[in-house]
C-alpha cells in the first residue's frame, strides 16, 4: 500500500522539523514524511532544499489523502519586538497582562498593530501561501510558530554573532509580557490568512507551552528564537492526529 | 475736496468688486488682503478643524512645509496603516474637531481641568470608542483600559503640541453641536451616530452664537499664548456646507449661512483683537461668485482639489517667507528605522545560523 505522503516546507522553523523526520526515518508508519526547507538566496549563495516553482509542481502532485505542511518564516514578532525599541511601546490585548504605563512611552492600539501585523503577513510569505494553496490538491495545513521563550538570559546567550555586534547586551530584549503579545499578533494574523485561503492552521502541540503561554523550557533550541528536535516530533505527532483517516 | 473726488478714488483695485472679482481669470483672483504671518521651511505648523482642515494639512505636508505632527504613531509600523488609522491626518490624533467648544475643552481636557462625565461608548462586538473622537480608531478600541491608555497618551500629544508649534492653523467648522446636559461636554458628532445611544435625557443640541465662538476662541487663545508667547494662530472658516441641521423647522441652506456667517464673524473679532491671530480666506476662495459654483463636487458639499489647490497656493503666496520652502531634508535613517533594520537582518541572520546547531 502507498504511504500518504506529508511534505512539510518551510524556513527556519522547518530545521527542528527536519531534525524530527531524520529520527524517525527507521520506524513503521502509515505517513511518508518529507521535511524541506524552501530555497532561498542568501549573500548570492543559495540555501534550501527546494524553490517555490518547484514545490508547486510538487503540490500539485499530491493527492487528496496526502497533506503539505507549510512553516513559511514565523519570526515576524521578532522582527518588531525582540529587541527593546528605542521608543518603548506596548500593546494591549484583553486577556494578557498589562506592563506598567510608566515602562513605555507609546501605546500601540491593539487594532493597528493586527491590521499591521495581517498586512505584513500577507505581503510576506502570504503570496507564497496563497500560490501553494491555489495548486495544492491536498488539504494545506500551517503551523503556528513556536511560542516565544521567556527566559530574557537565555535570548542573550543564544544570539548569534551579528545580534552581539549590534549591541544586544546594552540595547536589551523586550520585555516577555511583550513579547507574547507580539507572538499572538502573529499567530491572529496567521490565523486570519488562513482562513483566507481555506488552510489549516495548525498551533502549537499540546504541552509545548508553559501556563503563562510561553514555550517550555524543554522545547528551547539554542538560540533565541527555534524550537528543537522534540517539538519537532510533537509537530509530527500533531500532524498525525488531525489527518483523517 | 472738489465734487468730482470721494474716499473710493484713493482705494486700491482689491476694494473694487467688478476689478478683482469680476474681471480676472477664475485663478487669478486672490481676495487675500494683508496677510502678515510668514512661514518657513522650518515652522512647525500644526493643524485641527473640520473635514477642510485635512485638506490644508495634506497640502502643507506636500508643498515642504514644516507640518509638525505630533501624535505621528509608533515607528513601527508602516505609514500606510498609521496613516488609515489617522495618525497625521491632523497634528494630534484628535479626529475631527467642528466646533470652537470642542477644541476648548480638548485643551482644558489635556491640561487635567476638565474631566467629561461621559463613559466609553461600547459597541455590540464589545469594542469601545472614545465618545470625544469616535471615529479616530478603525476596528475600535479593543478595550475601555486600551481606550483610557490611549486617550491619555493623546492629551499628553495634545499639551506637547501646544507648547512646542510655531504656528496653529485651525478651521473653524460648525456651530451646532451636541452636548452632555451633565457637565457641557460636546461631542464632535451627535451620540448615535457613529457609536455611542442617543438618549433625549442625557444629551442636548446646541448652536453656538457668535458671543459662544468668540468666548471660546478667546480661551483657546489666551492658553496657546500663554503656554507658547511665540506662537502664531491662523484661523480659517471651512466651506463646506452642513450635512444637515438639527434646527427645528430650518432649511439646512440657511442653518449653514447662519453658522458660517457666525463663524466668519467671530474669525474677524478674534483677528482685529490679537496681533498673533490670523485671518486666512479659504472660505471666501471656495464660496465666492467668481468660480461660480465650480468649486463644489456634484454634491454641492465637497470642495474639488481645483479649489482646494486655488486655497494653497494663495496660502503658499501670501504665507510663505523668502526662503524658498522645499521639501525638508529628512534623515532618511532615523534611529528607529536603524533599529529595526538591524532588528530585521537579525532575525534572518540569526534563522541561518539556527542550521549550524539544532537542538
Amino acid at each position: 500500500m502507498t504511504k500518504r505522503k506529508v511534505l512539510i516546507v518551510g524556513d527556519s522553523h522547518v530545521y527542528a522539523i527536519k531534525a524530527a523526520v531524520d529520527k524517525i526515518a527507521d520506524h513503521k508508519s502509515d505517513f511518508e514524511f518529507v521535511a524541506l526547507r524552501l530555497s532561498t538566496e542568501k549573500n548570492g549563495t543559495k540555501i534550501g532544499d527546494i524553490d517555490l516553482p518547484e514545490l508547486l509542481t510538487t503540490a500539485t502532485h499530491l493527492r487528496s489523502n496526502d497533506a503539505l505542511v507549510t512553516t513559511l518564516r514565523g519570526n515576524e514578532y521578532n522582527i518588531l519586538g525582540l529587541m527593546r525599541h528605542p521608543r518603548p511601546f506596548e500593546i494591549m490585548i484583553p486577556g494578557f497582562a498589562d506592563l506598567p504605563e510608566d515602562t513605555y512611552e507609546e501605546l500601540i492600539p491593539y487594532a493597528t498593530a493586527s491590521s499591521f501585523m495581517f498586512e505584513s503577513l500577507k505581503r510576506g510569505h502570504g503570496r507564497q501561501l496563497s500560490r501553494i494553496a491555489k495548486v495544492c490538491a491536498a488539504p494545506v495545513f500551517c503551523l503556528s510558530a513556536p511560542a516565544p521563550k521567556e527566559d530574557e538570559a537565555h535570548i542573550l546567550n543564544g544570539a548569534d554573532t551579528y545580534f552581539r555586534d549590534a549591541g544586544i547586551s546594552d540595547i536589551g530584549v523586550s520585555p516577555a509580557p511583550l513579547r507574547l503579545k507580539l507572538w499572538e499578533l502573529q499567530n491572529g494574523a496567521l490565523a486570519k490568512l488562513c482562513s483566507d485561503l481555506k488552510a489549516i492552521l495548525l498551533p502549537n502541540p499540546p504541552g509545548t507551552r508553559d501556563a503563562n503561554g510561553y514555550l517550555e523550557r524543554a522545547y528551547y533550541a539554542s538560540d533565541a528564537t527555534h524550537a528543537n528536535t522534540a517539538y519537532g516530533g510533537l509537530v509530527l505527532d500533531q500532524i498525525v492526529a488531525t489527518l483523517p483517516n | 475736496m472738489t465734487k468730482s473726488e470721494h474716499p473710493y478714488r484713493q482705494l486700491p483695485d482689491k476694494a473694487f468688486w467688478r476689478r478683482v472679482v469680476a474681471a480676472p481669470d477664475m485663478p487669478d483672483v486672490d481676495p487675500v488682503g494683508r496677510f502678515a504671518l510668514k512661514i518657513g521651511p522650518q515652522t512647525r505648523v500644526a493643524t485641527a478643524g473640520s473635514c477642510f482642515a485635512q485638506h490644508i494639512a495634506r497640502h502643507l505636508k506636500a508643498s515642504g512645509f514644516n507640518y509638525y505632527v505630533e501624535e505621528a504613531g509608533h515607528p513601527l509600523i508602516s505609514e500606510e496603516i498609521r496613516t488609515a488609522a489617522n495618525y497625521g491626518t491632523f497634528s494630534g490624533r484628535y479626529g475631527n474637531i467642528y466646533t470652537a467648544r470642542q477644541l476648548r475643552q480638548l485643551i482644558e481636557r489635556a491640561e487635567g481641568q476638565f474631566s467629561p462625565v461621559e463613559a466609553p461608548w461600547i459597541e455590540a462586538d464589545g469594542t469601545v470608542r472614545d465618545p470625544f473622537r469616535p471615529a479616530v480608531q478603525p476596528g475600535n478600541f479593543a478595550s475601555v483600559a486600551e481606550m483610557e491608555a490611549d486617550r491619555r497618551m493623546h492629551l499628553k500629544a495634545i499639551k506637547r503640541m501646544f507648547e512646542t508649534l510655531d504656528v496653529f492653523v485651525f478651521t473653524l467648522g460648525l456651530t451646532e453641536c451636541w452636548r452632555s446636559r451633565e457637565d457641557g461636554a460636546v461631542f464632535p458628532l451627535c451620540p448615535g451616530v457613529e457609536g455611542g445611544t442617543f438618549d433625549p435625557g442625557r444629551y442636548e443640541f446646541y448652536n453656538q452664537t457668535a458671543s459662544d465662538v468668540i468666548a471660546d476662541m478667546e480661551a483657546v487663545i489666551a492658553y496657546v499664548t500663554g503656554i507658547n508667547p511665540h506662537a502664531q494662530i491662523v484661523l480659517t472658516v471651512s466651506p463646506v456646507p452642513l450635512m444637515a441641521t438639527a434646527v427645528a423647522d430650518e432649511h439646512v441652506l440657511t442653518a449653514t449661512t447662519y453658522s458660517k456667517s457666525v463663524l466668519r464673524v467671530a474669525a474677524q473679532a478674534l483677528k482685529d483683537g490679537h496681533q498673533n491671530v490670523h485671518y486666512f480666506p479659504s472660505f471666501e476662495i471656495i464660496t465666492g461668485a467668481y468660480n461660480r459654483g465650480r468649486y463644489y463636487a456634484d454634491d454641492l458639499r465637497n470642495v474639488t482639489e481645483e479649489g482646494v489647490s486655488h486655497v494653497m497656493r494663495l496660502f503658499l503666496k501670501h504665507a510663505a517667507s523668502q526662503e524658498s520652502v522645499t521639501p525638508l531634508p529628512v534623515d532618511t535613517v532615523s534611529k528607529e528605522s536603524t533599529f529595526e533594520l538591524a532588528a530585521a537582518r537579525f532575525v534572518e541572520v540569526e534563522c541561518e545560523e539556527e542550521a549550524l546547531d539544532r537542538g
